[in-house]
């Protein structure tokens, strides 16, 4: 190991270890300066950044526990789990993992779940952009082939199912005041959604669970006809042509292929 | 794969029945190509630029991990769980060595 990655792997350690006072290898340069002070600064700014950095991609989350607690719970994660990536957009991927094993919040069991959202936002937000087709695509096809047809997704595409009221926490925190739409909130009534970003913004939709089902299995690269299935399986009453169109009109649907079946 | 249980003909159908409906809805984001360029990721279109993003300039490190004297104030106190439990934190104790 050279001098130099041998001084780097030694700051790197030092700045999630608080223990180490100075790394070694950093010298005292000038009199009068105490290099532990000087490190201290250094390491407080690169945890500060990336507790910011967690803040604006789960501003949800934050606005839920408030400004301090998340600030404390973030260094604690920050310190954790340092960048692997000098890429900041990918920075926090964990978090939601790590709010569910994370002993101070396990009273709010839906928090990791809001956060995954927030993270799929992200994702959504800077995932590729593609060219989707329109529902006219189904036509070409024939009667015949119409239950063995698989689609294909829009890269931004991602689903999320909760056994709490996930998407209506997060719409309630868009509000300017979130406790107003949280009033009376059924916190046993879960909620499922499909995150997409089919132009510049990114959506969030939430779908029943029939619905849910049906993306998913989609998605999963399942055929239309299994995929109905598991959607009235759960939902007697799903309305196909609704979801089609619904999935066509988002954007979501990027290509239709025929597979044929054994 | 295990035989369908659903007919092409209903699925065809349903397509079919989508497929006229398609007429009346637009193509997707076909309306949304005009957007500014406010682009926004966060919830509220707030400014990215915060704290933390200058030089924070100081040694003292802020939220130690013995600062779990800190109670939420967010909004999870408004959230009840179902069984009557509180949505809102209690300040942990924490071994802090």
């Amino acid at each position: 190991m050279s001098e130099w990655s041998k001084l780097q792997s030694s700051v790197s350690n030092a700045l999630a270890n608080l223990e180490v006072e100075v790394p070694t290898g950093i010298k005292l340069l000038k009199d009068g300066v105490v290099p532990k002070k000087r490190f201290s600064v250094y390491r407080n700014n690169v945890t500060l950044s990336l507790i910011s950095v967690l803040a604006s991609t789960y501003p949800v989350v934050e606005e839920i526990v408030g400004e301090d607690f998340f600030a404390t719970m973030a260094r604690e994660f920050a310190l954790t789990h340092l960048p692997q990536s000098p890429v900041m957009i990918n920075y926090g991927k964990e978090f939601p993992d790590f709010l569910k094993t994370f002993a101070p919040v396990q009273e709010l069991p839906y928090l990791s779940e809001v956060a995954q959202i927030e993270w799929h936002r992200n994702t959504a937000y800077h995932g590729a952009n593609a060219t989707p087709v329109t529902i006219a695509a189904l036509g070409e096809f024939s009667e015949e082939d119409v239950p063995n047809l698989e689609f294909e997704f829009h890269p931004t595409v991602s689903l999320i199912k909760s056994k709490y009221p996930i998407v209506t926490i997060w719409q309630a925190h868009q509000q300017e005041n979130p406790s107003e739409f949280l009033k009376g909130l059924n916190m046993d009534e879960g909620e499922a959604a499909l995150i997409i970003r089919p132009e510049l913004d990114v959506l969030i939709n939430q779908v029943s669970m029939g619905t849910f089902e049906f993306l998913q299995s989609l998605y999963k690269g399942h055929p239309f006809s299994l995929s109905v299935e598991q959607a009235i399986a759960i939902e007697p009453s799903f309305d196909i042509p609704a979801n089609l169109a619904g999935l066509f009109n988002l954007g979501a649907v990027t290509g239709v292929n025929l597979v044929r079946s054994s | 794969m295990s035989k369908s249980t659903i007919s092409a003909a209903i699925l065809a159908g349903a397509v079919a029945t989508a497929l006229t409906g398609a007429a009346e809805i637009k193509p997707a984001g076909a309306a949304d190509n005009e957007k500014c360029y406010g682009i926004s990721l966060k919830g509220k279109n707030d400014c990215a630029a915060g704290k933390g993003t200058s030089c924070a300039g100081t040694s003292t490190i802020d939220y130690q991990g013995n600062a779990w004297t800190y109670v939420p104030k967010g909004t999870c106190e408004k959230m009840e769980l179902p069984g009557g439990r509180k949505g809102s934190l209690k300040a942990l104790d924490r071994d802090n060595g």
